[in-house]
Formats: C-alpha cells, sequence, structure tokens
C-alpha cells in the first residue's frame, strides 16, 4: 500500500534524509503546491510489511517534536493522536486492499 | 514508483473517464511554438486540482477534468439560476465534499442532506448552455495557460516582472489611499448591506447588525492599507500567481477563440470560481487549523482580481486600442453582482455559519471510525452527491 505524507517545505531536510535512507521505499515529489499559507513537499510512501514501523517512527517523531506532517491515504486525510491509532489505521486500510 | 502513485495516493479518484486528447490539444495550442517540456497527465478526482508536479527529474503537468465539469456546473448556475438557494445547494455539496477528504464522514453527510433536500431546485436553472460551455472552455484553456506560465518563470526567472508587479500594485492598492474616500464607514455599509440581504435578516435587525459590523470594521482600514503592503513587499509567491494570471489571460487572448471581451468576462468568472473552490476548501481546513483564516484569503483574492482587472484594461487600450471601456466594465461590475448574490455570498454567510454550527458539535467532527464504517458512510455519501 502507498501513501502520501505531506510536510512543511522548510522541514525538506528530513524529508531528504528519509528519502535517501530508503530510496526504494519513499519517493519526494516537488510541487507548488500550498496548503493555505503553507508551502509543503509531499512524499509517496510505499508502506511494505517490513518498510511500515520505519513510516510509524518517522510520523511519531515527528509528532514528538512538533512539527507538522499529514497523511493521505487515496486522498483522504487521515487523522492521528498516538502510535496505536497510526498502526490501526494502515492496517485498516492494507487490510481493505 | 511513478507519477500515478503519486495522482493515487494524493487524491480520491472518481471513476470517470477522461479527454486526454482534448486537453492535448490545449496544451499543444498553448505552446506557441516554445519549448515547454511538461508530460500531460489527467485525472477525474474529487480534489479538483491541477498543478506541476516534479519527479525524478520529469515535470507533468496533472489537469484534474473535474475541474472542468465543476466550472461547468458553477457556470450552469451563473447564467441560469432563479435563485440563490440553488448556488446554496452547490456550495453545500462542495463543503461536504471536502469534509469528506478529511475524513469528517458525519459532518459530509450531514451537507450531503442539505444538498439532498435542496437538489429539486436545479431543475429550475433556465438554459444557457451556448454560454456556458464557451466559458467554460476557456476557463480550462486559462487554468492551464496559468500552469504553463508557472512553469515559463521557473525556466526565464523574469526577474522585471516581478519588479514592475510590485509597482503596479503598490500604485493601486496602497498609493491609492491617499487620492480617494473610503472610508470605515462606507466599508462598514457595503458589508451590512450585503448581510442583510444575503441572510434575509428582518429589517428590524439592522440597527443591531449595524453596531455589531462597526465594531468590527474599527481600525480596519490602516491595517488594510499594512497588510496590502506587506503582501505587495514580501510574498514572492502572491506576485507570482498576479503575474502567472497576466501572462495567461495575455495567452488566452491570443489564442482568439471569442471576441477579447467574451474571453475577459469568462476568465473573471473563472476567477471567482477559482476562488469559490479554495474558500470551500479552507472552510473545512479551518475547522482544524485555525491559521487558514478565509478573511487572509479572500484579502489576496481581491487584489489578484483588481490586478488582473487593471492588467487586461491596460492590454485592451494598447493592444486592441478600445478607447471607451465604460460599457464593458459596468458589464464586468453586473456579473460581479449576480455571481455574489447567487454563489459567492450564499458559500461565504449562509454556508460559512453552517460550518461554524457543524464544527461545534463533536459528534459531527468525529475523524476515526470503524473501516466498515467508512465505507457504510462513504456509500451513503457518494449516492447523495454524484
Amino acid at each position: 500500500m502507498k501513501i502520501l505524507i505531506e510536510i512543511p517545505r522548510t522541514d525538506i531536510k528530513d524529508a531528504m534524509s528519509f528519502y535517501d535512507s530508503h530510496k526504494n521505499n519513499v519517493e519526494v515529489i516537488v510541487t507548488k503546491k500550498f496548503e493555505g499559507v503553507m508551502d509543503i513537499i509531499s512524499m509517496v510512501v510505499d508502506v511494505t510489511t517490513t518498510f511500515g514501523p520505519y513510516v510509524i517512527d518517522f510520523l511519531m517523531k515527528r509528532k514528538e517534536e512538533g512539527k507538522k506532517s499529514t497523511i493521505k491515504i487515496d486522498g483522504v486525510e487521515y487523522e492521528y493522536d498516538t502510535k496505536e491509532e497510526l498502526e490501526e489505521i494502515l492496517k485498516s486500510v492494507n487490510e481493505e486492499e | 514508483m511513478t507519477i500515478k502513485d503519486y495522482i493515487s495516493t494524493s487524491r480520491k479518484l472518481l471513476n470517470k473517464p477522461v479527454n486526454k486528447i482534448k486537453y492535448e490539444s490545449i496544451l499543444k495550442d498553448l505552446h506557441f511554438g516554445r519549448r515547454i517540456d511538461l508530460k500531460l497527465e489527467v485525472t477525474y478526482s474529487l480534489n479538483r486540482k491541477t498543478e506541476i508536479a516534479e519527479l525524478k527529474g520529469e515535470k507533468y503537468l496533472i489537469y484534474d477534468q473535474h475541474l472542468g465539469q465543476t466550472f461547468y456546473e458553477l457556470n450552469r448556475i451563473f447564467f441560469g439560476a432563479p435563485k440563490d438557494e440553488i448556488g446554496l445547494c452547490y456550495c453545500f455539496k462542495l463543503i461536504g465534499e471536502n469534509l469528506q477528504l478529511r475524513n469528517y464522514l458525519n459532518a459530509s453527510l450531514f451537507f450531503a442532506h442539505y444538498f439532498t433536500n435542496f437538489y429539486p431546485f436545479f431543475k429550475e436553472i433556465k438554459p444557457f448552455e451556448k454560454e456556458v460551455v464557451l466559458f467554460s472552455t476557456l476557463q480550462e484553456y486559462f487554468v492551464i495557460a496559468h500552469e504553463i506560465s508557472h512553469e515559463i518563470m521557473s525556466m526565464e526567472g523574469a526577474s522585471d516582472l516581478f519588479e514592475t508587479t510590485k509597482k503596479l500594485l503598490t500604485k493601486n492598492h496602497v498609493d491609492i489611499f491617499e487620492h480617494i474616500d473610503l472610508t470605515e464607514e462606507s466599508v462598514t455599509n457595503s458589508y451590512v448591506n450585503s448581510l442583510m440581504e444575503t441572510m434575509r435578516y428582518p429589517e428590524e435587525l439592522r440597527e443591531r447588525v449595524q453596531k455589531q459590523s462597526e465594531s468590527m470594521f474599527r481600525g480596519g482600514l490602516k491595517d488594510y492599507i499594512n497588510k496590502t503592503r506587506n503582501l505587495i513587499t514580501a510574498r514572492k509567491d502572491f506576485l507570482e500567481e498576479v503575474i502567472c494570471d497576466e501572462i495567461a489571460t495575455n495567452m488566452v487572448l491570443k489564442l482568439n477563440i471569442a471576441s477579447p471581451e467574451t474571453t475577459i468576462r469568462a476568465i473573471h468568472i473563472g476567477l471567482f470560481n477559482l476562488r469559490l473552490l479554495s474558500i470551500a476548501n479552507r472552510m473545512a481546513a479551518q475547522i482544524k487549523d485555525k491559521n487558514q483564516t478565509i478573511d487572509d484569503y479572500f484579502f489576496e483574492s481581491n487584489i489578484r482580481l483588481n490586478a488582473f482587472r487593471k492588467n487586461f484594461e491596460t492590454t485592451f487600450r494598447i493592444k486592441y486600442e478600445k478607447v471607451d471601456l465604460n460599457k464593458f466594465l459596468d458589464l464586468l461590475t453586473t456579473d460581479n453582482e449576480r455571481y455574489s448574490k447567487f454563489i459567492g455570498n450564499p458559500l461565504l454567510y449562509t454556508a460559512k455559519t453552517d460550518v461554524n454550527d457543524v464544527s461545534e458539535q463533536p459528534k459531527l467532527m468525529k475523524r476515526k471510525y470503524k473501516p466498515t464504517e467508512i465505507k457504510e458512510l462513504n456509500n451513503l455519501i457518494n449516492k447523495a452527491f454524484r
């Protein structure tokens, strides 16, 4: 299953470092896209069984640091507060596939 | 990974056929012999979003055909709606779909229910098929030309254009206040009149609405001028939008699809359509992210529209040698009034009040559901809206 992660363009270093470490599962897309006043950068991430935990770590670490990230699955934005909720979202979408 | 992966993860795709040949032809028309390396992807999604995306060194123009379809529907309402309930109904659909994209499924269903109740009014729309099709086509050309303009600017730099645009905007939106009699009182009165008419408040409420609005606008004019100055000097992205509107307008005019007046009228309404879509999107986004204020966006958008107006006036006078533009400018003002009455104000006032009410109800603001609930709710919403 593939998901989209959107983060502010000011955090581009985070995106590039995630991409550099996992080139097989992560792709960075550059768009001229503003969400409101925020310029964002997008990443398509292939959430396989083995790579899923890395994605969860990446997103939860950003949350702990108070950094904004949005996840989209099939164009729909999902909300999560805890690691368990994030796991649940990824699991349920995987099951549906 | 391919561009298709980006498209399918970033958008909620709708199962509708796309007409790629049509948009390839539009793209080709707009090249004017210039080398622009953009690969076209046509999609049909609930997001109605057209953008340029770069992946592995390749640039793609992603055109959303649903945007063109939405232009068609909004133009139908603009030309033929006999009452504003129809525009309001369509705004409920836009808000409901934006809520669906953020997984506010109960809230989306709430607006879907409103939409279904009002939908029978759509039968009352008078047919203006020829005008609606022509305007929608010109608006699609404009949107694609606007994206190409961003690409041209990234290739050619255009620092001169930024300076000229900055000067033009400062002259028309900051310096102008030294020469006109716009006062807080006149701004407040115009707001009150609009609110009274759209909300259909009884006349006896006018005094109360007036008092509340006066307190809202106090000191507003000075703030407005400062905000404008800041927008013009500090927001390069905003200046680029203004410049791309101008380049795109000239590109579409050059194609002679319709008379210059009709082309400008269509683009003018098209800019209203785009603003409406953006506001509906922001209304849903604002529930969670209070930074996405609609007032700020509306303010920016007004300046962008005024710049568009100033730019085409110059083109008309110089290139088309049209001396007296008064009659045409009056027509645009009438268009503006009709659009506000039948589409814009229902969204900004009536639908906005409903969004505020809904956002205060925790049951409707739920975003976490079990997979079976997601499926069932989405089925119900889709049935109502599409």
